[in-house]
């Protein structure tokens, strides 16, 4: 009796499961979208792992903020879970009626961004990293350049050099052997970052061996400064593999302190977060109140996350590409620059672009601490709750006196470095194949 | 009729248990002040609420249901593969190799880069399998262990290879892609869906039947159910072990190759593994949810699919994270492993 | 038998210590940094191993430990102290573990499907946390007072680095392991895996004990990731865990459900990812060999360990099954 009174109940709850079910799907579908606000809209969609590298992706997001709050427009985010996301993610952003600007942050959406594109003439796009005008020269090439996409590219080679330039300098101040670098996954981009750092740390040596040959003549002798290693042991690097894995970093880093590199330059994302724990350690030891040793931040200032051992950080304004774009959209001029340009927008040290300045790299100052600075504690009063480190103004103060402990020819260099990149007067290599990473590796370690 | 009524039972209970899981993904929703009506709304309308969607969720499945099914094999026969993830990236590396870089050498192999793809994949990820169903007959090492570190052996293994031998020179951040004859056809109107869904639903099909009707699927189920029993009625359980792993590899293989070989539009591995990360193990929650039966596991995968799909709506729309669908899985799963949910909850409806 | 090998493995370790030193790779930093590895993965394994030893199998350890990282930052942000901040997520996992207990014992839940469930579970209720909770997506640095420090011992030129958590995951490895063998709690553990029907008709509910562990597992997972989260990195990242509660699992099995034996192939496990991450950056080695497959050494060194030193293990025979009041 207890078990036909079972059965029967597990039949009627079916059914009526099923009834539910059914019913709600027909109202969906029979419904179409709702909910859609009338605001125009930018919609960013990011890249696997989307937001919280404090870097990359958070920059794009940062751009895309600030153009909706000067031009009255909503924010659509997409996050890309697997790279199968992509097309689904830009067309979701392309069908919605309101969005005027779809931008892709990432150099893996090139492909999806191109078809995309083609295929709504009357969506503006724009890519960070991208190649995407590159993929339509060669699948539809009669429609290249197309009007309504640009490729947003940064030199961070450049930046990357003065950046190495930086590092090994203060290794030869302050009588270091090494300087350091963890990177993430080995792509592409990546090896602009690596052998741009290599790359400025040579010619900052071959700089102080011209500007000051006694100094370089008796610190040579030495056998800890880094004037004296071999070319190829100067900079300690490795590949890590991931973008997440922190404790990776942290071993990485830890390893390269431990063999005295006096920076470490961070191309992994969160794992920064592992390289200043390797660093602190070191602090906490000696007792020290700033470095060296340093780190070296990347893509976002983070100079302000561990103040007075983030020696500068290598800054790539994706925030600024994004809100180009934007401009451009906003102000109807998109199409004449996307085509005066070949649907390329390369922002590096001293671009300009239509007679505006549009620097994309930078080594981080003061000014853009503060900026940083303030966005934490917009941040704060929005969430509640504390972002900064510490009071805006010991950040401040102690970035500040960590700058000026640190000889004023080291900062000379630099600026004379960043002149002659400007001025075109050297060329910062820019990897594009194996082969060519190869050479330098083989040049510069 | 007993049939009959088992099976009815095991569809209400994973329908209730689908209930149960949206309930309280519903409760952790509304309580960070968020409308879980709007959220389930776009989660579903976007995973099934259009053709273009449905195709799309097709599209996503169709890996999934592979690895949920290389992982219900092996579950049935008593043993965690945790290892599908690591042989599917051999296998994604299996298709690269067969249906890319074997079809350029010899270009007269040409027609028969798809099939040269596929049997490379699963041989690969058969190859992948057999070292942990090695270890586990002949040294007791248990699956657990062995699966996971090859796991890892196999990402650093694949990114080398990647990044190495078989980098695209032109674009050095892939691999090289496949030809175009070792390439699904898209299916239209859709960015995601292509016929490689038949090769998987063809093979739920077939393991499907080598459980239920050879006398292979029969000792796979007596050693999973009752290892002392199977011992006893004679059954070598070290083959089994063995073939039962090999088996999940070539379709964890498959399954990673049907990723390349089924998946516009760069038709190659990503430097970063993006494309292929987390198929493993996304399947095991589709077999999970699919309670191991090949052919539910289809089902699941679809489903699942579609939760993957829709939740990119559900950010932009109703403002709830995206990442949450995969809270809901979670909770589903949950509820799905108490085995008399329905049972209890019926007692509760009687009074 | 198993002091003579003991006894091989200490020698063998010194003498690679030497050829580290030899090598001009400090053996001291590499142990603290082995030390501070193994502490999450000591910690969610000698929980796990106490589970297991009374018959049930929780494999969410991953996600209890991505999840006691976030709620530990959580929970010492709310209290204004770090060590508030591990209880809290120690709490977290221990609720988690304790769940999964009910489910499995009342429930007669399918264990590897509740806990596969609570990983799952756990890697998007993390992302989501964090953003509906702080705005941030993917991240959280919490403000340096409510963290946890670490202490930093200077020897001579070197200085070591440990907390005291660490201490804690070695002292509770033998604590346990002491428990398990000589007291009644750890008989009756050990019944209620091997032979629930004998403690049941003894009187002892086996649904309690088999609760309790599950709770202390989930607590020790939940702890690991705390400190993962408040005293090693101070901050918390969506992926913090990083598949990392999966080699614990390895560690527990691996180990046979031995705490001691557990706890020392976590340490094998940090020991050689230090070692092998100091390889990658060394410039002789880097030529050499290219760096994945450096990065493939300690999951090799580990497979290599237990298959040519432990092989068979057994495990309880009622592991992974609901017991079944008659």
């Amino acid at each position: 009796m207890k078990k036909r009174n079972g059965i029967k109940t597990i039949y009627a709850i079916i059914i009526l499961v099923i009834i539910v079910v059914a019913g709600l799907a027909a109202y969906i579908l029979t419904q179409g979208p709702a909910g859609v606000t009338a605001k125009p809209k930018i919609a960013v969609v990011s890249d696997i792992g989307g937001r919280g590298d404090l870097s990359f992706n958070d920059m794009g997001f940062k751009g895309a903020e600030e153009a909706a709050r000067d031009f009255g427009w909503d924010i659509m985010e997409l996050i890309s879970k697997t790279e199968a996301d992509y097309i689904p993610n830009l067309e979701t952003a392309a069908k919605d009626p309101n969005t005027k600007l779809i931008v892709g942050v990432g150099f893996l959406l090139s492909e999806a961004l191109a078809q995309v594109a083609v295929k709504y003439p009357d969506k503006y796009f724009a890519g960070i990293d991208t190649y995407a005008q590159d993929v339509v020269k060669q699948k539809y090439p009669d429609k290249y350049p197309l009007p309504n996409l640009i490729d947003i590219k940064f030199e961070e080679h450049k930046g990357s050099a003065l950046v190495g330039a930086l590092a090994c300098l203060l290794a030869v101040n302050y009588d270091y052997p090494h300087v350091g670098m963890v990177l993430g996954i080995e792509i592409p981009v990546l090896w602009k970052f690596e052998i741009g750092y290599k790359w400025g740390c040579n010619w900052a040596i071959e700089w102080y061996k011209q500007k000051f040959p006694d100094q370089y003549a008796s610190k040579i002798k030495n056998p800890d400064n880094i004037l004296a290693q071999p070319v190829k042991e100067r900079v300690l690097w490795t590949y890590t593999g991931t973008f997440s894995d922190i404790t990776k970093g942290y071993e990485a880093a830890k390893a390269m302190y431990a063999k005295k590199a006096v920076a470490v330059y961070n191309v992994a994302g969160p794992l920064g977060l592992g390289i200043n724990q390797a660093l602190d350690e070191i602090a906490k030891a000696r007792g020290l109140n700033m470095g060296p040793p340093f780190w070296i931040g990347v893509d976002a200032d983070q100079d302000w996350i561990n103040p007075g051992f983030v020696i500068a950080s290598m800054m790539k304004r994706v925030d600024k590409g994004v809100y180009y774009a934007a401009y451009l959209v906003q102000k109807g001029k998109f199409k004449d620059i996307a085509m005066k340009n070949n649907g390329i927008l390369l922002l590096g040290v001293g671009t300009k672009v239509d007679g505006e300045s549009m620097e994309g790299i930078s080594v981080s100052t003061l000014n853009d601490l503060d900026e940083f600075i303030k966005m934490g504690q917009a941040a704060e009063q929005y969430v509640g709750k504390k972002v900064l480190p510490m009071d805006p103004e010991q950040i401040r103060a102690k970035v500040k006196a960590m700058r000026d402990s640190v000889p004023q020819w080291v900062w000379q260099a630099v600026s004379e470095l960043e002149a002659q990149i400007r001025e075109g007067k050297v060329q910062v290599p820019l990897p594009q194949t194996e082969s060519d990473v190869k050479g330098w590796r083989e040049q510069l370690g | 009729m007993q049939k009959f009524n088992l099976d009815v039972r095991g569809v209400a209970e994973t329908l209730i248990a689908l209930l149960a899981g949206l309930l309280a993904s519903s409760i952790l929703i509304l309580s960070y002040g968020y409308d879980p009506i709007k959220a389930f709304y776009w989660l579903f309308y976007g995973g099934f609420g259009s053709l273009e969607s449905i195709l799309d969720t097709l599209g996503y499945a169709t890996p999934l249901m592979l690895t949920g099914i290389a992982f219900g094999l092996c579950f049935k026969g008593g043993m965690f593969n945790v290892g599908v993830e690591g042989q599917a990236y051999m296998g994604a590396i299996g298709a690269i190799i067969f249906g890319g870089l074997v079809p350029r050498l010899l270009p007269f192999l040409s027609p028969f880069s798809l099939i040269l793809a596929l049997a490379g994949s699963m041989l690969l990820g058969l190859a992948w399998a057999l070292p942990p169903a090695l270890l586990k007959a002949y040294r007791g090492v248990h699956e657990v262990i062995s699966t996971i570190m090859f796991n890892w052996i196999a990402y650093n293994f694949v990114m080398f290879l990647v990044r190495g031998p078989l980098v695209n020179p032109s674009r050095p951040e892939m691999s090289l892609p496949v030809v175009e004859n070792a390439r699904f056809s898209v299916v239209p109107g859709s960015a995601v869906l292509t016929t490689a869904i038949l090769a998987s639903i063809f093979s739920a099909v077939l393991i499907h039947l080598l459980l239920t009707l050879t006398r292979l699927g029969f000792e796979i189920r007596i050693t999973g159910s009752n290892i002392d029993a199977a011992k006893y009625s004679g059954i070598n359980y070290k083959n089994i072990v063995i073939t039962s792993f090999l088996l999940s590899g070539a379709l964890s293989g498959l399954a990673g190759g049907l990723v390349i070989t089924g998946r516009p539009p760069v038709w190659a591995l990503y430097g970063t593994l993006g494309n292929i990360m987390n198929v493993g193990f996304d399947g095991m929650g589709v077999a999970l949810i699919g309670r191991n039966h090949p052919l539910a596991t289809i089902l699941s995968g679809i489903f699942i699919g579609g939760l993957w799909n829709g939740s990119r709506l559900m950010e932009p729309y109703s403002g709830v994270s995206s990442e949450l669908s995969r809270a809901i899985i979670g909770l589903i799963v949950i509820a799905l492993s108490i085995p008399e949910l329905s049972k209890r909850l019926s007692r509760i409806l009687q009074g | 038998m198993i002091k003579k090998s003991l006894v091989i493995t200490i020698v063998v370790f010194v003498a690679f210590l030497f050829l580290l030193e030899y090598a001009g790779i400090s053996s001291l930093k590499i142990i603290d940094t082995a030390l501070l590895a193994m502490t999450p993965l000591a910690l969610a394994a000698i929980g796990e191993v106490i589970n297991e030893k009374a018959g049930v199998t929780n494999i969410g350890l991953d996600g209890i430990l991505l999840i006691g990282a976030t709620l530990g930052v959580y929970g010492a942000e709310l209290a204004g102290n770090g060590y508030i901040g591990l209880l809290f997520g120690a709490l977290a996992g221990a609720l988690i573990g304790f769940i999964h207990g009910v489910l499995s014992t009342y429930g007669r839940a399918d264990q590897v499907v509740a806990s596969m469930g609570i990983n799952i579970f756990a890697y998007g209720f993390v992302p989501y946390f964090l953003m509906a909770v702080w705005h941030m997506p993917g991240i959280r640095v919490p403000p340096k007072e409510v963290l946890v420090q670490l202490w930093n011992v200077p020897l001579g030129n070197f200085y070591f680095v440990f907390s005291e958590l660490t201490i804690l995951a070695l002292l509770l490895a033998f604590v346990f392991n002491w428990l398990l063998q000589k007291t009644a709690l750890g008989l009756w553990i050990r019944a209620a895996g091997e032979s629930p029907e004998a403690i049941d008709a003894a009187g002892i509910d086996v649904h309690r004990v088999r609760i309790l562990t599950a709770t202390i597992g989930g607590l020790l997972a939940g702890l690991g990731g705390a400190f993962m989260s408040l005293v090693w990195f101070k901050g918390v990242v969506k992926e913090i865990s990083a598949g990392r509660g999966f080699i614990a699992l390895a560690c527990v099995v691996a180990s046979g459900l031995d705490p001691i034996l557990a706890t020392g192939f976590a340490f094998l496990f940090g020991f050689s990812e230090a070692v092998a991450y100091t390889f990658a950056v060394t410039p002789g080695i880097k030529e050499a060999i290219p760096y994945y497959f450096v990065f493939m050494i300690p999951y090799i060194v580990t497979l290599v360990v237990v298959a040519v030193m432990i092989g068979k293990r057994r495990f309880p025979r009622a592991l992974g099954v609901p017991y079944k009041k008659e």
